[in-house]
């Protein structure tokens, strides 16, 4: 077990794993995503209400601890990439506590704002 | 040598057998008497926790008869053995061997209380 | 005509147990992120369990003897310790995470939170166990597990995979920094497929329903025909996220997200088929999990087992569930995502299938138990070859991932 640790450095300076920073940012940006697509699809007609809220839950979870583990994270080029990739996360974080699950509100706005947010966290690690 | 070897293989880690078909644990080791001869007599098998943890290590036996002072080891004379193998069938039913108490004990205290259990039957039958 | 039922009850058992909550998640992820350029983990995975529970249905319908007592007898106590502390902890993980997976498929179905629905997913498997007897739990679940063919019709609905898609089958899509990830995603697939916990289960389920020799034939067209069915869904699971999921930049995170695909495909009916076929199997492996556990330990100590006995008969062998539904509970609490524990539990039980798994092999190689059916060099090389190759992947990708920090 021991020579399993000893081996890590040795390996991951070959750059086989991303950095933290790299994989925290690239997964929020995953996450928007679906968090996108199921508001979407709410829209469509696609989803139960009841699955959506749970996706919700679920998502509102992964993203709240977001913001602490990119601050720990290493590996960011510069200080001010994490302040841009927190203040992304930041703008979409009202959108993500109450989606428009309803026909009566401005989801499509809602909409267009986790894809815009989506898409700068990728161009963020160059995804 | 050659014969406490065989010995051990046909008696430790077996499964016991009680005459009315109740699995009584398994053989944790033995216990013999040492002749002026130098000979060894086998005279019981034993079983339960303390006997299993000097199996881990000699040294921590006392330690581990200390603890729990011998109440869940139990003794059961060779003689008592009807057939050895994989599966040691003893003459007796298991009432007969000071072995398992720890079933009805948990029955009482915990299994009763969960519906579905069976314990009025298993009650009546005792 | 009861022969042929038998057969295809077996069969059907077998489908059902092979999906759960690590093959769910390590599907969607693995679909999500490398397209189809993981299938082939799936693909040695599932040659692995299909030799495995045909060697441990064998060993029982010979011996009489399930794998947990032919440890003991033929290692000793003190050796016994290793296969059953591998078990303890892997099944620890996989426990907490399937009945996590439950509750997340509950909460899908009715919008509530899924930490709340979780101790309830516990009590409903602890009482399943408790009352149901053998049959009910190994057909119940594998008949209504089913429900995961739809995930096969979800391909054809949506057009099959295109041809970008295909290509990664043969050319996976693996830039260098994502090796670390591939890797322990293979790792978890070879894990999540290859479950101690169903060898345990199958060889003692083979003394509960009294296999003999005769039952030789019936256990090896369960092995390969159930569980080549099973890995068809799974698989296609893989493809739907690779259709679906990739192209959209999502990752598989969470277990709803990964059963969006199906929404894709089938609309609201989509999500509920998901949502069940989630519920049932991991409800399914929560079962066989919980039992193979108290199996091992009752069979490892010579108690008194197995479903067909009132609990107060066999009192030590239905405490021992009682305990780990309690521990899993207990691990629960921290509220850890039960698709990333999935994961995880996947890759320990990965790199830890070579000690829960050579003494199986050593016995299954013994005359003393098997007679004239002791395993073919083939079964051998094949099965060793598999779980080393698990052992390795696992042991060089998860301190990457768990050093650094990532995924």
């Amino acid at each position: 077990m021991l020579s399993l640790v000893a081996l890590t450095p040795s390996v991951s300076g070959c750059e086989m794993v991303k950095s933290a920073y790299v994989s925290q940012v690239g997964g929020a940006a995953e996450e928007l995503a679906a968090v996108a697509t199921t508001l979407r699809l709410v829209h469509e007609g696609r989803v139960t209400r009841q699955y959506a809220q749970s996706t919700f839950a679920n998502y509102r979870e992964v993203l709240v601890s977001f913001e602490p583990k990119l601050r720990k994270a290493e590996g960011a080029p510069a200080p001010d990439s994490v302040v841009r990739a927190v203040s992304v996360s930041r703008g979409v974080a009202q959108v993500i506590e109450s989606p428009c699950l309803d026909d009566g509100c401005d989801w499509r706005g809602q909409l267009a704002a986790l894809e815009t947010a989506a898409a700068a966290l990728d161009e963020e690690v160059g995804g | 040598m050659a014969r406490k070897l065989h010995v051990m293989r046909d008696l430790v880690d077996s499964q016991m057998l009680s005459a009315d078909g109740r699995e009584l644990g398994r053989v944790a080791d033995i216990a013999g008497t040492m002749a002026a001869d130098g000979s060894v007599e086998l005279t019981d098998i034993l079983t339960g926790p303390e006997a299993l943890v000097g199996r881990l290590g000699t040294r921590l036996r006392p330690a581990a008869t200390a603890l729990l002072r011998g109440r869940l080891e139990a003794r059961i004379p060779i003689s008592e053995v009807k057939t050895k193998g994989m599966v040691l069938r003893l003459k007796q039913d298991a009432e007969a061997y000071p072995v398992g108490d720890s079933e009805p004990w948990i029955v009482e205290h915990i299994l009763r209380f969960i519906p579905g259990s069976g314990y009025r039957a298993w009650k009546a039958e005792r | 005509m009861k022969r042929l039922l038998d057969v295809a009850l077996g069969i059907l058992t077998a489908i059902g147990g092979f999906v759960d909550v690590g093959a769910v998640a390590t599907a969607g992820a693995a679909g999500a992120k490398f397209g189809l350029g993981l299938v082939w983990a799936f693909l040695l995975a599932t040659v692995a369990i299909m030799l495995l529970v045909e060697m441990s249905g064998r060993l029982t319908a010979v011996s009489g003897k399930p794998y947990a007592a032919a440890i003991r007898e033929h290692f000793g106590f003190k050796f016994y310790l290793l296969p059953l502390t591998s078990e303890l902890v892997a099944n620890g993980l996989m426990f907490t995470a399937e009945i996590g997976g439950v509750a997340i498929a509950l909460s899908l179905l009715t919008g509530i939170s899924w930490h709340l629905l979780f101790p309830v997913a516990a009590i409903a498997v602890f009482l399943t166990v408790w009352f149901a007897s053998f049959e009910v739990i190994e057909n119940g679940p594998a008949i209504l597990g089913l429900v995961t063919l739809s995930f096969v019709a979800a391909i054809v609905v949506l057009g099959g995979p295109p041809r970008e898609v295909v290509v990664t089958l043969w050319k996976p899509d693996v830039k260098p920094d994502d090796l670390g990830e591939y890797m322990f995603l293979a790792a978890a697939i070879l894990g999540a497929i290859i479950s101690p916990y169903l060898i345990f289960f199958y060889s003692s389920g083979a003394r509960e329903e009294g296999w003999s020799r005769r039952s030789l034939g019936l256990n090896k067209m369960t092995a390969i025909i159930g569980m080549g069915f099973g890995s068809v869904t799974a698989i296609a699971l893989v493809t739907l996220s690779a259709m679906v999921l990739g192209p959209m930049h999502i990752g598989g995170g969470t277990l709803g997200e990964v059963g969006l695909s199906m929404a894709t495909a089938f609309g609201r009916t989509g999500t509920v088929l998901f949502a069940l076929a989630l519920l049932i199997t991991c409800f399914g492996a929560c079962l066989e999990v919980s039992l193979s556990m108290s199996y091992n330990l009752a069979q490892g100590l010579g108690w008194r087992w197995g479903e067909h006995h009132k609990p107060v008969e066999a009192a030590r062998f239905n405490l021992t569930i009682i305990v780990y539904v309690l521990v899993a509970v207990a691990i629960g609490l921290l509220g850890v995502d039960p698709l990333q524990l999935a994961l995880l539990g996947s890759a320990v039980t990965a790199l830890l299938l070579p000690v829960a798994l050579s003494p199986f092999l050593v016995i299954m190689n013994d005359k003393h138990y098997l007679g004239d059916d002791t395993n073919g060099w083939i079964s051998n090389v094949g099965t060793i070859g598999i779980i080393v190759m698990a052992f390795i992947v696992a042991a060089v990708s998860m301190p990457l991932l768990v050093l650094t920090g990532g995924a």
